[in-house]
């Protein structure tokens, strides 16, 4: 409850009109619902296994894959009950994850968003591609386009409660989701489709048969899902290594690659690019580690790009971290590569704000830095400091320090 | 030429022989139904057998099986040899530079295997499918004749095959076969499912059915393909962030990376799970992570230590928990991490523990990490000999390290292993 509390209003908004939504939803849909069958209880389980064995994105938030069987079920069985299987199996799903440390708070609300996405688009799904006529190409065709058109509609409102949730810009998380698991749902589309096809012919059979497809391919997602994210967690372990070193840097590392990948975005970089800046940030101080204290700040730059340059997969990097705190120590090179400038002003401002300083003080002082930041760099740097987000995470952090201080 | 390789090409061209005459008998004698079929089924036999790949556990995997298994519920006999025959095989083989006889005998043994596969199906009631026997109530009655013609299929393709590799290797063929048949067996049922849901959808549904089910695969392979890929990224980049953070001590340089070996022979020896094994690996190549947030200036420290320096020493098991704490993939090794210093007989810090209560793992990193301190050269004194160190180790067996460890240890680790891994090291270093 507290938990739930605290999230921002825009979300308890969100939560309270999605309740709201589904009561008129079920109490509109009840004369209809019909006697459920034995279909009923098998896609409630199906939800239920699919569910509360979830993968699990960078955040910790469940990505449940199992638009297969949501696609079956709208086809196959009536609206209403293909809502109610999704919201049942699918809610008993979250509560097993929930058993093992999840959000409840955030579970409900996902539970009363699917349920209404579902119910929208079994509506669809009967009136476009009735079963009986399934097995024309044109309303295989059919079912396919609905089938993509649900999935691009879940996640959207999946990033929605997601984004208002952790108060990301909606846009960015919809096209990183859609870049991880759309091709992956689109497969899982085929499958829920093929499971009704095999219906008109063997009954339940195609679920059967086909289910062990769907975890099959749900569980290379959550291997990779693992791996990805133990990947970046072994980087994050390795920054908080180097800020072992200091006592003052706590937590620095992971603001500065928070400054810098804000930064790269507003500069226009994307994709890999931003990875590859999101890395190099957090091992900027990699090189202090095993490093004397009062050592000038390019040795530990200098040490830092060897130690990265050594492994192939961050070698990329190796420039950004030699240069993050100018050319000092060697020769400069005849241009400063940007990841370079990038996290060195990110370095600077984060430097600044723990000192205590304000978002104002801050901004002053990024147009001093132009010239050694380049003016672009500079002002997309003062752009991030300014949104509103960013200030909660750095200065509120700042100010309570100097007043303590104070105290 | 040997007598062993007359027999192995004998056996070659008799296979390729029988196959091929016994498709021109089936081929002459069955009509050709459903061209369309054939020809999308060796595509995607074709397709399936180039884009073959490597599962984490279970080995390769190639959906080849599923299509010709489907080829033969929906195209009948003669159909199912033509999509045998230019499918399967032969693409792979030329591609592998195999000879003339190799890839002759291969298309003779699908052929066969396909057939008699056919021969045992029609004989238990089996009938080619189409939308009005799908349709028809009592359909479900054919699976028992659907799974025995496809165990006769995959039987007669590995038979013949074992025969060819127990020629070649001189080995037993009873040997081969049954390694064959136990290796498969779960790919097996699945492939078999699979080729029987993809006939189904292809008779329901024409070949627009196909791709409901080729789409999702080449997805998965996709996405396991990126999984191994950073699998591999991620291994190499712990072995090498450690090696590169230990090089600026040449007394530890490479350190790390030769107790893990160690630890891997030994988790080896002892008979661990492929999985457990990695996992040993990755607790070895950290295990001294925590030394990471010792300030250099103790580390590198020449004289003696005070009681203080000596104890932020001893705190680098409990500084590499908290480091390790969150990474959720290595959550595992956290407890081998924490114990490596600690003894048998409660000797050992950072808790004192003694027996059971320290981890089998944590036994044998400790025992790794001792002997690789003794084989190499330290600030006061130079490397002990293989000789000197597993005296040492039986001397403190009981005491300091587990007994029945200690003795699989020196079983395993040989002198030549030690002396080739710190070659290595040194390699590196230079």
């Amino acid at each position: 409850m507290k938990r739930l509390l605290r999230a921002p209003r825009s979300h308890l908004t969100y939560s309270a009109l999605l309740l709201v939504l589904a009561a008129w939803f079920v109490a509109a849909a009840a004369p209809a619902i019909g006697r459920p069958g034995i279909g009923f209880g098998l896609f409630a389980a199906a939800f239920f296994v699919l569910q509360s064995t979830a993968a699990r994105l960078s955040g910790g938030d469940p990505l449940s894959n199992d638009e297969a069987v949501a696609v079956a079920a709208m086809m196959m069985l009536p609206p209403t009950q293909a809502a109610l299987a999704a919201a049942l199996g699918g809610g008993a799903g979250r509560l097993a994850l929930a058993v093992r440390g999840s959000r409840p708070g955030a579970s409900v609300t996902e539970v009363l968003r699917r349920f209404l996405v579902v119910c929208l688009f079994a509506r669809a799904f009967h009136v476009r591609v009735p079963l009986s006529s399934i097995l024309q190409w044109q309303q295989l065709a059919t079912a396919l386009a609905l089938g993509a058109a649900f999935v691009v509609v879940d996640y959207a409102t999946y990033c929605l409660e997601y984004s208002l949730r952790r108060n990301l810009p909606l846009g960015t998380t919809f096209i990183s989701l859609i870049h991880l698991a759309g091709g992956l749902a689109l497969g899982q589309v085929c499958l829920g489709v093929a499971i009704a096809v095999l219906s008109t012919s063997t009954g339940y059979m195609g679920l059967f048969l086909l289910m062990g497809l769907v975890l099959v391919l749900r569980q290379s997602f959550v291997l990779y899902l693992r791996i990805r994210s133990a990947y970046r967690d072994t980087i994050a372990a390795l920054a908080r290594a180097a800020e072992m070193q200091d006592p003052d840097d706590q937590g620095h590392s992971e603001r500065v690659a928070l400054i810098a990948v804000a930064t790269a975005r507003e500069l226009g970089l994307r994709g890999r690019r931003l990875e590859q800046v999101n890395y190099a940030a957090l091992l900027h101080d990699v090189g202090k580690i095993g490093l004397a204290h009062r050592a000038p700040p390019w040795r530990h730059a200098v040490r830092g790009a060897e130690i990265v340059g050594s492994v192939s997969f961050l070698a990329s990097t190796a420039p950004a971290i030699r240069y993050h705190h100018g050319a000092s120590g060697e020769a400069a090179p005849t241009r400063m590569p940007l990841d370079a400038l990038i996290i060195g002003l990110a370095d600077q401002v984060d430097r600044l704000s723990t000192a205590g300083a304000c978002a104002a003080v801050v901004t002053k002082a990024l147009d001093g830095l132009e010239d050694e930041y380049g003016p672009d760099v500079c002002r997309a740097a003062a752009r991030v400091v300014a949104r509103r987000d960013f200030a909660a995470r750095l200065f509120a952090r700042g100010t309570t320090r100097v007043e303590s201080a104070s105290a | 030429m040997a007598p062993s390789d007359v027999r192995l090409r004998a056996y070659l061209l008799a296979v390729a022989l029988c196959g091929l005459s016994s498709s021109a008998i089936v081929l002459m004698n069955n009509p050709l139904a459903r061209a369309e079929f054939v020809v999308l089924l060796s595509a995607l036999t074709f397709l399936a057998e180039w884009m073959a790949f490597e599962l984490p556990t279970s080995g390769s995997v190639s959906l080849a099986f599923a299509m010709n298994y489907a080829a033969l519920l929906v195209c009948g006999p003669a159909g199912a040899t033509l999509v045998a025959i230019a499918g399967s095989g032969v693409v792979q083989d030329v591609r592998a530079g195999k000879g003339k006889d190799a890839i002759a005998f291969n298309v003779g043994q699908l052929a066969l295997s396909v057939q008699a596969a056919w021969l045992v199906y029609g004989r238990l009631g089996g009938v080619v499918l189409s939308r009005s026997v799908v349709s028809r109530g009592d359909y479900l009655t054919l699976l028992p004749a659907v799974l025995l013609s496809a165990a006769v299929l995959h039987l007669v393709n590995a038979s013949l095959v074992a025969v060819v590799i127990s020629l070649r290797t001189a080995g037993s063929f009873f040997a081969v076969w049954q390694s064959m048949l136990g290796h498969y067996i779960a790919s097996f049922v699945t492939l078999t499912l699979l080729g029987f849901v993809l006939a189904q959808l292809l008779v329901l549904t024409g070949v627009p059915g196909a791709l409901l089910l080729v789409v999702p695969f080449v997805i998965a392979r996709q996405v396991f393909q990126v999984y191994e890929q950073m699998t591999r990224a991620y291994s190499e980049t712990v072995r090498s962030l450690v090696t590169a953070l230990e090089a600026k001590d040449a007394y530890t340089r490479g350190h790390s990376v030769r107790v893990a070996a160690y630890c891997r022979s030994l988790g080896e020896g002892a008979g661990l799970s492929g999985g457990h094994v990695n996992r040993l690996e990755y607790g070895a190549l950290l295990h001294d992570i925590g030394k990471l947030a010792i300030s250099n200036d103790i580390l590198g420290k020449p004289g003696r230590l005070t009681k203080g320096e000596f104890e932020e020493i001893q705190g680098h098991p409990d500084s590499g928990r908290e480091l390790l704490a969150g990474i959720d993939f290595l959550s595992d090794i956290i407890p081998m991490v924490l114990q490596h210093h600690e003894r048998i007989d409660g000797s050992g810090y950072p808790t004192g523990c003694e027996g059971d209560c320290i981890s089998t793992e944590a036994r044998m990193l400790a025992i790794s990490d001792a002997f690789d301190a003794m084989t190499s050269d330290r600030p006061y004194r130079p490397a002990m000999s293989f000789a000197q160190a597993a005296a040492e180790l039986r001397d403190k067996s009981g005491s300091e390290f587990d007994e029945e460890l200690v003795e699989l240890f020196l079983d395993v680790i040989t002198p030549a292993l030690v002396r080739c891994l710190n070659d290595e090291s040194m390699q590196e270093a230079v």
